[in-house]
């Protein structure tokens, strides 16, 4: 079941810069005022897990990939794309709804995600947790 | 898409959510339930109403049926009227008696939304182990015998994990009848991980009624009490008996009021050790105070913890064979258990505790704790829950609300056309 929210026009189009070209390394998406539309709030060239981090509010909620990139145990370098749902506890309970029942529709839109993680506060976006869940492979 | 037609944000939906206890109903967009009265409705089945029903009798053969008279809401159910029985239209959570529920759907819209049914879009909650063929039968009823524009089915645990923004979990319901744990991966319902327990709020309220009964307490709901006179602690109760109470009161209703009272006791007296029952433990706990309706009073110390315990530890139980029965931890590491091993750890990372029962002191704190001690190594446990009792009580509905009012939900609704050129089996395809 799902809210039924659609994407905003450049949701995708920013989102294959990002996994095709590499051109961003993270993105943010928000959903619009009247809770219709997955919007991109901000895509940003440069910046560590940390900054994404940072940007993500403590009273609203919002969806955010992330490209990682780490080393292999023999040496190999690897891009993978992190989608995150961030849901803070702190949130009124309209935007968790909202939220959490929008986030299959942002889902079955992207592909090449290699993992997906619900996250409410920050413990639950632990860098090396995320790491060690991508070199094992993610979960669908 | 046909659901074009209900473009705007304002339909004046109508969100009903039908539990054990009560039924929630208001309009989608408000924060809280228009309407949160007992799903349980008093019925008498006549010839005792001789009055008005003397004219009828003599036009001829009239059905049983056609003479039940129902009473619903507080205020017909506080006083006891001449053989009335009381009785509910679920069975296991799922409607099983189709007139019932009509008429409780019928008093909803005539005397809370005071409006009719057929200008208003109706979302509907449900049990995850809901039968096909009742949601067929429900999504007929409401396009044909009540004319609806448009109708939703949900299943309460999805809504009550999206309310706490989670679309991936478990669902810990504890409710009147039983307790559940229902996974959700990405807002569905997994249905064979679905694990049932009938320790609810109902085997808490048996749990008191045979402590009590053990104490030679008798339990005199409201309904009986004229008028009372205050008694020392532990002493007998002096009350005089209501005046002019009906001959025929029948056990059912008597049954139901005790079971109210029984209710208040526990909301007030009971509690959920953090750790293992253990008697010294919870002797160092300050004990309550509680006065019954018929001024008998004393106070609870390390029995208030015992009533409780069973819900997580069934085997301190007495009196009832509960070697098969899950505990509440139990419950959430079976279902989990049964899930995907890949989808586990996010599983256990978002417990969400919703329904009434859950609202006993100290319950999410036994339950977190509990947790953390019987999952695997390595894996992050979190309970979370709705702090309010309203929402942890509505959760379903609340969720329902906010969703029917949201502009893009307009879509996903099963609309009259709809309806009509599918009939009743895209119920499954539109509502999964």
């Amino acid at each position: 079941m799902t809210s039924g929210v659609t994407l905003g026009e450049n949701v995708l189009s920013t989102y294959d810069d990002c996994q095709l070209r590499h051109k961003y390394k993270f993105i943010l998406f928000k959903l619009n005022d009247n809770k219709t539309q997955i919007v991109v709030e901000d895509a940003v060239t440069e910046g560590s897990y940390e900054d994404l981090l940072a940007r993500l509010p403590e009273d609203d909620g919002r969806f955010a990939v992330y490209d990682f990139q780490y080393f292999t145990a023999d040496g190999g370098e690897r891009n993978k794309l992190v989608l995150i749902a961030w849901v803070p506890d702190t949130a009124k309970i309209k935007v968790k709804m909202v939220y959490a029942s929008s986030k299959e529709n942002l889902k079955k839109e992207l592909n090449g995600i290699h993992l997906h993680v619900q996250a409410t506060d920050k413990d639950e976006l632990d860098k090396d947790d995320i790491l060690s869940k991508l070199s094992a492979g993610g979960s669908k | 898409m046909s659901g074009g037609v209900y473009g705007g944000d304002e339909v004046g939906a109508i969100v009903l959510d039908i539990g054990n206890t009560t039924v929630r109903a208001g309009f989608a967009g408000e924060d809280t339930p228009k309407a949160d009265f007992p799903s349980y409705v008093g019925c008498t089945t006549d010839g005792n109403f001789e009055d008005d029903n003397a004219m009828d009798t003599a036009d001829g053969p009239t059905s049983v049926a056609s003479k039940r008279k129902y009473y619903i809401g507080y205020n017909f159910l506080s006083s006891p009227k001449e053989r009335m029985e009381m009785i509910s239209p679920l069975k296991d959570g799922m409607i099983d008696d189709w007139d019932l529920f009509k008429e409780l759907f019928d008093h909803t819209f005539a005397n809370h939304i005071r409006s009719d049914p057929s200008v208003h879009p109706i979302l509907m909650t449900e049990p995850a182990w809901n039968e096909r063929g009742k949601r067929e039968k429900l999504c007929e009823l409401m396009f044909e015998t009540y004319n609806v524009p448009a109708f939703y089915l949900c299943k309460s645990p999805v809504l009550a994990g999206f309310a706490n923004g989670r679309y991936t979990g478990i669902i810990l319901d504890s409710g009147a009848h039983h307790t559940s744990a229902i996974p959700i991966y990405d807002g569905y319902v997994l249905q064979q991980g679905i694990v049932k327990s009938p320790l609810g709020g109902d085997f808490v309220t048996a749990q008191c009624r045979s402590y009590l009964a053990d104490k030679n307490v008798e339990i005199v709901p409201t309904y009986l009490v004229g008028s009372k006179t205050p008694v020392g602690k532990g002493e007998p109760s002096i009350y005089t008996k209501r005046a002019n109470l009906p001959a025929k009161i029948t056990q059912s209703y008597h049954n139901y009021m005790v079971k109210n009272t029984l209710h208040d006791f526990k909301a007030s007296v009971l509690e959920v050790l953090d750790s293992n029952f253990h008697e010294i433990n919870a002797g160092s706990i300050p004990s309550m105070h509680y006065e019954f309706p018929d001024g008998y009073n004393n106070s609870y110390g390390v029995d208030r913890f015992k009533l409780a315990e069973g819900l997580f530890d069934p085997s301190t139980v007495k009196g009832m064979d509960c070697t098969n029965l899950l505990g509440i931890s139990q419950l959430i590491l079976t279902s989990v258990g049964i899930c995907d091993i890949d989808i586990r750890p996010n599983l256990y990372s978002s417990v969400v505790v919703t329904g009434g029962n859950s609202l006993l002191r100290g319950f999410c704190d036994r339950l977190s704790r509990e947790l953390q001690n019987k999952v695997p190594p390595g894996l992050r446990t979190k309970v979370v829950s709705a702090n309010g009792s309203l929402e942890r009580r509505c959760g379903a509905w609340i969720g329902g609300s906010i969703l029917a009012s949201l502009g893009s939900f307009q879509q996903m609704w099963i609309s009259k056309q709809e309806y009509d050129d599918g009939g009743k089996n895209c119920v499954e395809r539109k509502c999964p």
